[in-house]
């Protein structure tokens, strides 16, 4: 059960933890909301903007050309 | 009988009749591959048409240059529309021609149209089976040629983008029979691999280079693959059958490449946004809330029975003052009004006039005697001095008559 939800985490796009964040932030947005509940919700927040950080690949790569037996190599 | 003698002129004339009189003749198309081909100075072009049989001169008058739109090369297959007339001068048919088109060409076209029209009917090109491009695609694959302008372009404008982006190359063939069944492969070996995301296309050419694309093997492909498909054929006006059955169509292999990368800056920007507002807000609940407390610490305050009592105490204190203020008032005017008094009481004393050597004359009953009329000889008086008393006796008593 923990394990297909952390992979379900790990298949969530970019797109959607930024969709998911906009809602958080309309939440945010509603100044009645109780001071526990906000905190609940900034935190979750910061933590997708963290994962969302970590999802945006940071090495760059080489153009790769796939050859027809499935593996690929080094293009140029 | 001698036989008739005709002119050339003649001759040639009566040939030219009878050619202007077929209807076959006067409007009729050609096909051939040109030769010896020439451009005038004076706008005509004059070439030959030949095939294995023979060989036709043709000409093309500068007035229907409007009727070929590509240059007319030696060793190429053509239609061509015209008449076919007798030049008197040599006594040579010719064909003159209006128009001129790639053989093939026609063919292709209605080809295109054909399975364009088919497909639609099917339903491949339909919105609803549209696949959404995804906006973050790491990983994006390519099927095109390994050489050529349209894999450079698609790198330089990617890597520009976004230079972590994973580029993944099927290098297909793109022209000529093996071209469908190579693009084919790409896609499928691609959908395989598993990437976000696939452009499929090549550089500009004519259309027989771009056919691969017009194939209805490459647009099942394209319309079966389970990953979003990007078509980039040729030019901004080059329409393939590929364009019609992708996800969405690129003009060219460059904007094919911008649309499938996201600028790593604009990521970076989405992220950093939301941050900044998560921040702000959390800022403002916690300030709102915090203006709440002070504000109620302020009303709690006026209702602490010590602050209320503090404030008794100076109101009272005030009220003191202001009752000292008052009575000290009141004694000073008092205490001015007794001296005026006193002084006014002293002005009217008898004791004072005693000093000046009157007496204060009362009766034996001590009763004030005002006039002579309260005295009777003999009677005895008190005389009241300055320093002292005196009894004395009336001997005389004379009435002053003009007093009234």
């Amino acid at each position: 059960m923990a394990e297909s939800k952390t992979k379900e985490k790990e298949n969530i796009t970019l797109e959607k933890m930024l969709d998911n964040i906009d809602e958080i932030i309309e939440k945010l947005e509603d100044e009645e909301l109780p001071l526990e509940e906000a905190f609940a919700e900034y935190s979750k927040g910061v933590k997708l903007i963290a994962e969302a950080n970590k999802k945006v690949d940071r090495v760059e790569k080489k153009v790769q050309k796939l050859l027809d037996n499935g593996e690929t190599e080094d293009f140029e | 009988m001698p036989q008739t003698v005709y002119t050339v002129g003649q001759l040639n004339r009566y040939i030219k009749n009878i050619f202007n009189g077929d209807y076959v003749l006067r409007n009729l198309t050609v096909k051939g591959e040109v030769s010896n081909c020439k451009y005038h100075s004076s706008g005509h072009i004059f070439f030959t048409l030949k095939d294995e049989a023979g060989s036709v001169k043709c000409i093309m008058f500068a007035g229907n240059r409007g009727g070929l739109p590509f240059k007319m090369t030696d060793g190429m297959l053509v239609n061509v529309t015209g008449y076919v007339d007798v030049y008197l001068a040599d006594g040579a048919y010719q064909l003159y021609a209006k128009s001129v088109t790639k053989e093939g060409a026609g063919e292709l076209y209605e080809r295109f149209e054909r399975l364009k029209e088919d497909l639609e009917e099917r339903g491949m090109f339909a919105e609803e089976y549209k696949q959404k491009i995804p906006a973050d695609a790491k990983c994006i694959g390519i099927v095109t040629a390994s050489t050529g302008a349209a894999i450079r372009d698609i790198i330089n404008v990617s890597k520009r983008r976004n230079p972590y982006i994973q580029l993944i190359l099927y290098p297909a063939i793109v022209q000529g029979p093996e071209a469908a069944p190579s693009i084919v492969k790409g896609i499928k070996a691609l959908e395989k691999y598993g990437v976000d995301l696939m452009i499929v296309g090549r550089g500009g050419g004519s259309i027989e280079d771009l056919w691969a694309f017009n194939e209805e093997m490459v647009a099942q492909a394209i319309f079966d693959c389970s990953v979003p498909i990007i078509s980039a054929v040729g030019h901004e006006i080059d329409f393939t059958i590929a364009d019609f059955v992708a996800d969405l169509r690129a003009a060219t292999p460059s904007a094919a490449a911008e649309l499938a990368v996201s600028e790593i800056d604009r990521i970076d920007e989405a992220i950093y946004s939301r941050k900044e507002e998560l921040d702000g807000l959390m800022m403002n609940h916690l300030s709102e809330k915090k203006g709440r407390i002070e504000h109620q610490l302020r009303q709690l305050k006026l209702l602490d029975p010590e602050y209320k009592l503090r404030q008794s105490k100076e109101r009272l204190a005030r009220i003191e003052i202001a009752l000292n203020d008052a009575i000290e008032g009141i004694i000073k005017s008092r205490r001015q009004r007794l001296s005026l008094l006193s002084s006014r009481l002293d002005g009217s004393s008898p004791l004072k006039r005693l000093k000046s050597g009157y007496a204060f004359v009362t009766n034996e009953k001590g009763k004030r005697v005002k006039s002579v009329k309260q005295l009777r000889s003999g009677m005895k008086i008190d005389m009241a001095l300055t320093d002292g008393y005196a009894t004395a006796t009336v001997d005389e008593i004379k009435e002053n008559k003009d007093q009234v």
